[in-house]
């Protein structure tokens, strides 16, 4: 506990916070996206599964106070690194040239910051369904929440499925330098520093959010139809 | 060659800066980037203007003090080449060339491209020794050392405290530099009695002088005239998780 404690005292384990938080929200991401793609298995499959998920009770609240904490750790320890480095660094007249950062490396805090409203919006639109009500609180044949039918037509409204890729498309700009940088701050080097790290983190993120954006494309083009 | 120069000038820490321009023709190939400047200095002097103060002390690419950032990158358009070992042959006739002090919040300028990095040698103090005996000098060989610990100690020891990779980055974070100090004597036994302290007060330290944090970038990789890598970054953060859980 004094160990962890003493994290928060410096730089450095502020920024392993960071990387551990970020990891933990990778999982979660990819888990997340694994039960969202059975939209493309029909109402039962992602019906079922959301069942499942509500039938844990008390689990699924740990599980989600414990999202909560990562994603509050993760903002608080990178909103005050990034204020702190806007600090060292105060000299904009200059002219310098970039050789090895990437625009995702650099636009961490906006693409972050994307997500975030993300993340309101969305547990305002599919959680708590009161973005809209009409969809949220449908029942199936077998008077299970119909899920299926509540994303479907979301998704049919494209300002909605817009902003949705949009966000994605800032995952994928967020993931892009997080996937190689989480292994490089906790000392994976073997992964880290390896010649191919940031081309297969690029690929990681470009699956993730590509699954992601699947789900919206596929019901404006029809292919999942309610 | 004729050349067109736009140099930082800046009478003091708290006087505001700015670019001029100057003409300067003759330039040989064969000059070293410092020569000339030295020879623009001369001209300057000739013409009662005063002379750009710069840094430099070897010459030979291996005591780290001269900086400057050329056309946007520290130390010029050379990989692994510091601003002393940087040729005029590399440069056109015609050439707009932009020369700038190493900036940071933790390098305030004293005059023109003069910079005070005593940040770093306050980092270094903070950690960068060891605990020897006194008395006569130790056999060689009287500790043994694994042949891949010594390359890799000695490949951190190329460090010549620049602060070039503090330039570079958009952060202004120090944690190449501080990485380097740190490896260089993390894993030889001499090393030993103070490991995990010396990460921990090299860190306090680099957080004191107000330098900012590692976001990965990898910018001070790519300018480093000694070719230091960001492994050393991972293995500094290694160290100090090893700190907080082992003794020493
Ligand atoms: C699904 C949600 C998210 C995931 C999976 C995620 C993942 C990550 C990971 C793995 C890192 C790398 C950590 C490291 O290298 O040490 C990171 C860094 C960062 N994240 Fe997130 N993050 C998420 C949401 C957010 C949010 C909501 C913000 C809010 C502002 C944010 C801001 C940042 C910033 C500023 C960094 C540091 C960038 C850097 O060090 O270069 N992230 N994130
Ligand atoms: S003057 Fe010594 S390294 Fe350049």
């Amino acid at each position: 506990m004094k160990a962890l404690l003493a994290l928060l005292d410096n730089t450095v384990g502020q920024k392993i916070i960071t990387a551990a938080t970020g990891l933990g929200l990778i999982a979660f991401v990819v888990g997340h996206l694994l039960g969202n793609l059975q939209m493309f298995l029909g109402p039962d499959a992602i019906n079922n599964y959301a069942a499942q998920l509500k039938s844990l009770g008390p689990l699924l609240w740990v599980a989600r106070i414990g999202l909560l904490a990562l994603i509050l750790l993760h903002i608080s320890m990178t909103v005050r690194l990034a204020l702190r480095n806007r600090r060292a660094n105060p000299v904009t007249n200059r002219r310098i040239e970039r050789h090895a950062s990437t625009r995702s490396s650099r636009y961490m805090i906006i693409s972050g910051s994307f997500i975030l409203i993300f993340v309101i919006f969305h547990l305002l639109h599919f959680t708590m369904g009161v973005v809209q009500p009409a969809y949220a609180d449908l029942t199936d044949a077998d008077g299970r929440h119909d899920v299926y039918t509540m994303v479907v037509r979301g998704f049919q409204n494209w300002a909605i499925a817009g902003f949705y890729v949009v966000a994605m498309v800032m995952l994928l700009s967020h993931l892009t330098h997080a996937t190689f940088s989480v292994f490089q701050t906790l000392g994976v080097l073997k992964i880290a520093q390896d010649s191919r790290a940031k081309t297969v983190a690029k690929a990681v993120a470009l699956v993730l959010a590509l699954g992601f954006i699947s789900i919206p494309v596929a019901v404006l083009l029809r292919l999942i139809t309610a | 060659m004729k050349l067109t120069l736009h140099i930082w000038r800046q009478a003091g820490s708290h006087s505001t800066g700015r670019f001029e321009t100057y003409d300067l023709a003759d330039v040989r190939p064969d000059m070293s980037f410092l020569e000339m400047l030295d020879q623009l200095n001369e001209q300057l002097v000739a013409s009662n203007t005063e002379p750009v103060a710069f840094e430099y002390d070897c010459r030979e690419g291996i005591c780290g003090t001269c900086s400057l950032v050329i056309n946007g990158t520290p130390h010029g358009p050379r990989n692994a080449t510091t601003t002393c070992q940087t040729y005029m042959r590399h440069f056109h006739d015609g050439d707009e060339i932009f020369i700038e002090p190493f900036r940071a919040a933790a390098f305030p300028i004293i005059r023109d491209l003069v910079v005070d990095r005593s940040s770093l040698d306050r980092v270094a103090q903070a950690g960068g020794f060891i605990s020897v005996g006194t008395g006569n000098a130790p056999d060689a060989n009287a500790l043994p050392i694994a042949k891949q610990d010594a390359e890799d100690a000695l490949s951190a020891a190329a460090c010549i405290g620049c602060g070039a990779c503090v330039a570079a980055c958009p952060n202004a974070s120090a944690s190449l530099f501080t990485a380097a100090k740190i490896s260089h004597f993390a894993d030889l036994p001499q090393g030993g009695p103070e490991r995990g302290e010396r990460v921990r007060r090299m860190i306090a330290a680099m957080d004191e002088e107000m330098f900012g944090s590692c976001t990965n970038h990898g910018e001070c990789e790519a300018v480093c005239p000694m070719e230091i890598s960001t492994r050393l970054i991972g293995q500094m953060n290694r160290e100090y998780l090893r700190s907080l859980v082992v003794q020493t």
